[in-house]
């Protein structure tokens, strides 16, 4: 599903040039759940940024599907993102002026997916997230956890064959991180096909496949034998 | 459309001080930008609503030393007549007062008094002014006495709303012309539409104004030339074709260099009220600086906040919302505010249009009769919000999404730069218009406080030019009550000498201002005489009249007081020079004093009473007055104090100063709200800087200082850039006056002062609050 080959990524600012990602090549197959591990700086949000088509690599190349996805312009990007990536962050990015039902409801919105429709989704999925007595509310009365499961919510909801997940269970206690974990493991056996960056073994191991980065470059790939 | 609504609700909710300040900000700068664009349009479209606006011209004709601005009647057809390319001319009287209390009859045969204007035109007033009839004929309305035309307010003001056509009303003319007052009438024949405020023509009754003598120059020329003859016209008109060889020769020589001129008709308004085009123009200028700093403003708290705002932009373009339908959705919030402010600044004009903005401003602050301009306004308010809206939004849209979800960050660098120069600017702004506004206050002052080299206090005067009262009989019977010291009589106010005499004398051609007064004049206004002898009781008498020059008709004409018992040429008689007087103020003080002389002329060219009151009593002397007043005439006594006239000539530039200031003060407001709003994000932002520099051993004051610094900085600079500025205008300005107040720089600093102690104030009573927090309340928050 994602073959990236070469890829590299230079920040310059008008001093420096930083190498983030160094000739990365890769592969992720349909249905996999690979976790990328690394110290602090070794390019993982670079590279998981780059896999959402938030941003361009400076060279090398990028498949997704089998399209060369690593030139697109910014409106392009916009419009492959959308219903194929969902997102979820460690600081979960909710949007504080919205309650959690819209919240979840953005992406169907941008979709145009009909009033009607949209309803049985969302109520089914904040169901399935078990915070469907939380739907009027907004982010900022929510647990951690619970905010996540809304951003988790928020990034299924359209059916996307990818989901990309930045330390999500950075922000959260073990018990919350560990129901995190479990809903994604669950959306993967449902064929969800999903990346995730994080800091914890723990969480790594809910993985398929572990990739190591260090300075931008791959160094140990493990299969994690379940 | 409804997720702009709801985000902009949002907006509202969320940022509540700065939504608030921005909606005070802008409305009280739409206020003051309305109110000056109704008061500019005005001024800008004075006359220009005649349907042949552009065509008419008047006639004045100049010399090296004035300008005069009446013809005979006379001369009005001669030119009509020798030159084919005056389409059609009109007359107007030139009066005084035309404000004539009229007799009307009502349907049970009583007499009503009633107030109007009644002009005197020539027959083609109906050709160059154009009334649209709305009831009647004009068919040989001005052929001939008796009968004549209404405006249509007037004439529902005398009628009611029965039809005014064919009614009679019965006015007294001035016992100026007529030795004895007679009762005229006029029968109306034709009812024509209202004219608008803003021209030379006043609403009322219209009558024919029969050809008088040669050599009454009293009368306004106008001419509708097409725009291609006026050229031509103007050099027919400045030679021998019409005045005759002889006189064109003798207009040539140079003492005098006559020259006609034409000047449009809708040029006049500027022309001739002087410094009415620079109150105009500064006004304009007033209120587009304050619209543009409260847009400033604006711009400014969108900046502030922006962000806090990229967070939210950003994960809503990574979840799929189109970048360009998110620009506009923030972009639209400049035009909510806008819209919002509009509103409540129009609610503003209709509560204050009775009572505060008629005092100040000429122009109807009516919606309705201005809804085009309002229109035009509200349209452009639009570009402008978009314009200054625009800039955020770019600014909130310029990051990358993967960067802008990093956590928090502040302004850049740039953004920073241009937030500092706008605060700049509006300083600048402020601080300008306050020093100017009050040096032309110190100006006023000055003017007034002036010496006018006459006595003005416990002086009152009352107008008699129409009535029948005989001065000395009326006179004579309130100087019997001690509470009345004295009285004289002129034909001019002071301030209002409009005659002007140019004779040969001495074998020149001289010139002069003529005061016509009574022989007692010098000595009630306590004028000296410095050589000579005063007027006398004799010198009343006809063919006795005399004369008394000030010293600048010495000076100005190099002569000596060897004038003194010469004969001196009056209207059609001889007056004896008997003495030089000091020089005195009669005129504006935006005037130096000219050459000038009081004449003893006949008592019918005294139109105007004063009386001295003793300053013991002048409330019982004003009711002695006007008891007396009741047994020689049925018309009111409209009495004044001749010291509230004399202020009144300053009336536009007290108007302006108060005008200027009330702008600098809602400027200088909406420049501190700016700057209230920005230092509570500021705070709000270092929040955590502020505690861990509390933490390792800030003190309150380094905090502060830390805070205000950057604000302050700005400060000092906009008032060294404003010294200069000011100092320009403030010296343009005073250049249309004679005496003028000296610029100082006691008003420079005292505005530098103002400013600071206000920004000071309200960016401490902040900074404080901050500062003075429990650092680790901050840090937990975290």
């Amino acid at each position: 599903m994602i073959k990236i080959e070469s890829l590299k990524k230079v920040f310059r600012t008008e001093e420096v040039e930083t190498v983030a990602l160094n000739s990365i090549s890769m592969q992720v197959a349909k249905g996999e759940f690979v976790a990328i591990m690394g110290p602090s700086g070794c390019g993982k949000s670079t590279l998981l940024n780059i896999l959402g088509l938030l941003d361009n690599p400076s060279s090398g190349h990028y498949f997704l599907d089998n399209t060369e996805v690593g030139d697109l312009k910014e409106k392009e990007r916009t419009q492959t993102r959308k219903g194929n990536i969902g997102f979820v962050f460690q600081s979960f990015n909710l949007i504080e002026e919205m309650t959690v039902y819209e919240n979840v409801e953005l992406p169907l919105t941008y979709l145009k997916v009909k009033a009607s429709e949209r309803k049985q989704r969302i109520e089914e999925t904040l169901k399935r997230m078990s915070i469907s007595h939380r739907a009027n509310h907004f982010p900022n009365q929510l647990s951690g956890g619970q905010q996540q499961r809304v951003a988790i919510a928020r990034a299924v909801i359209a059916n996307p064959k990818l989901i990309l997940a930045d330390e999500p269970t950075g922000n959260l206690d073990s018990k919350n991180g560990k129901d995190v974990m479990d809903l994604l493991t669950e959306l993967n056996r449902e064929g969800t096909t999903i990346v995730m960056v994080t800091h914890s073994q723990r969480d790594a191991d809910f993985a398929h496949r572990t990739i190591n980065l260090f300075d931008g470059q791959i160094v140990i790939e493990t299969e994690n034998l379940l | 459309m409804k997720s702009i609504l709801r985000n902009f609700l949002f907006v509202l909710n969320r940022f509540k001080t700065s939504s608030v300040l921005n909606i005070i900000g802008l409305s009280a700068a739409f206020l003051a930008f309305i109110v000056i664009l109704i008061q500019v349009n005005y001024d800008f479209r004075y006359d220009r609503q005649f349907k042949h606006g552009d065509e008419i011209y008047y006639l004045t004709i100049n010399s090296i030393n004035g300008r005069f601005l009446t013809m005979p009647t006379t001369m009005g057809q001669e030119i009509a007549d020798k030159f084919p390319e005056v389409k059609s001319h009109c007359l107007i009287q030139n009066s005084n007062s035309s404000n004539l209390f009229v007799d009307v009859l009502d349907n049970k045969g009583l007499k009503r008094k009633l107030s109007i204007t009644i002009t005197l035109v020539t027959a083609g007033f109906l050709d160059v002014f154009t009334p649209e009839i709305v009831e009647g004929t004009t068919q040989g309305i001005f052929a001939r006495q008796g009968i004549g035309l209404i405006t249509e307010k007037e004439a529902k003001k005398l009628f009611g709303n029965t039809s005014p056509i064919g009614k009679t009303v019965y006015y007294h003319s001035s016992k100026r012309f007529y030795n004895n007052q007679t009762t005229n009438s006029v029968t109306i024949q034709a009812v024509c539409k209202d004219f608008p405020d803003n021209c030379s023509i006043s609403n009322g009754i219209f009558i024919l104004l029969p050809n008088d003598s040669q050599a009454n120059y009293s009368y306004y020329g106008y001419f509708v030339v097409g725009k291609k003859d006026v050229d031509k016209l103007s050099v027919g008109l400045n030679s021998e074709k019409l005045f005759g060889k002889e006189e064109w020769q003798e207009m040539q020589k140079s003492d005098r260099k006559l020259k006609v001129e034409l000047t449009p008709l809708h040029e006049v308004h500027f022309e001739f009220e002087r410094g009415r085009l620079i109150t105009t123009l500064s006004l304009l200028l007033i209120g587009v600086l304050t619209l543009f700093i409260a847009y400033i403003n604006f711009m400014n708290f969108a900046i502030a906040i922006a962000p806090t705002r990229v967070k939210s932009f950003n994960i809503q373009r990574i979840i799929g919302a189109s970048t360009f339908k998110l620009k506009w959705t923030i972009a639209s919030e400049a035009v909510f505010f806008s819209a919002i402010a509009f509103f409540i600044s129009l609610c503003c004009i209709s509560l204050l249009k009775r009572s505060v903005l008629s005092n100040y401003f000429p122009a109807k602050m009516s919606l309705l009769g201005n809804w085009e301009l309002l229109l035009l306004i509200g349209i452009s308010s639009l570009v402008f919000a978009l314009f200054f809206g625009w800039y955020p939004t770019r600014y909130i849209a310029s990051f990358q999404p993967a960067m802008a979800l990093n956590g928090s960050f502040s302004l850049s660098r740039k953004s920073v730069k241009l937030r500092n120069s706008l605060i700049f600017i509006q300083f600048l702004a402020a601080t300008t218009l306050i020093i100017v506004a009050l040096s032309i206050q110190r100006q006023t002052d000055f003017m007034q406080r002036q010496p006018w080299g006459i006595e003005k206090d416990n002086i009152v005067y009352l107008y008699l030019g129409d009535s029948n009262i005989n001065m000395h009989t009326f006179g004579e019977e309130l100087k019997r009550d001690p509470r009345i010291l004295d009285y004289t009589a002129a034909d001019a106010l002071p301030g209002h000498i409009g005659t002007i005499w140019t004779r040969t004398f001495d074998g020149k051609s001289v010139q002069a201002s003529i005061w016509t007064v009574q022989t007692n004049f010098l000595d009630f206004f306590g004028i000296q005489v410095t050589d000579g002898r005063n007027f006398a009781p004799q010198d009343s008498a006809r063919s006795k009249h005399a004369i008394i020059f000030n010293e600048n008709f010495l000076y100005k004409n190099r002569l000596a007081k060897e004038i003194i018992g010469k004969p001196f040429e009056g209207y059609d008689e001889n007056l004896t020079i008997v003495g030089i007087s000091k020089n005195v103020n009669y005129s504006s003080l935006k005037d130096s004093i000219q050459p000038m002389g009081f004449a003893t002329l006949d008592d019918r060219f005294m139109n105007w009473l004063f009386i001295k009151l003793s300053k013991d009593d002048v409330p019982g002397g004003i009711n002695l007055i006007q008891k007396t007043w009741k047994n020689y005439s049925d018309d009111d006594c409209d009495i004044k104090f001749l010291d509230e006239t004399l202020e009144k000539l300053y009336k536009n530039e007290t108007n302006l100063a108060k005008l200027i200031s009330a702008f600098g003060l809602v400027t200088i407001l909406i420049a501190v709200m700016g700057v209230y709003g920005l230092v509570i994000f500021n705070t709000k932002s270092r929040e955590k800087e502020i505690a861990i520099r509390k933490v390792n051993g800030a003190s309150i004051a380094e905090i502060m200082l830390l805070l205000n610094s950057n604000i302050l900085i700005l400060l000092l600079l906009s008032y060294v850039a404003a010294i200069p500025i000011s100092y320009y205008i403030v010296t343009k300005w005073l250049q249309q006056f004679a005496y003028k107040a000296p610029i100082t720089w006691l008003i420079v600093a005292l505005t530098g002062l103002l400013i600071f102690i206000v920004t000071v104030a309200t960016v401490s009573l902040n900074s404080y609050k901050a500062s003075s927090r429990n650092p680790v309340k901050s840090l937990k928050a975290e």
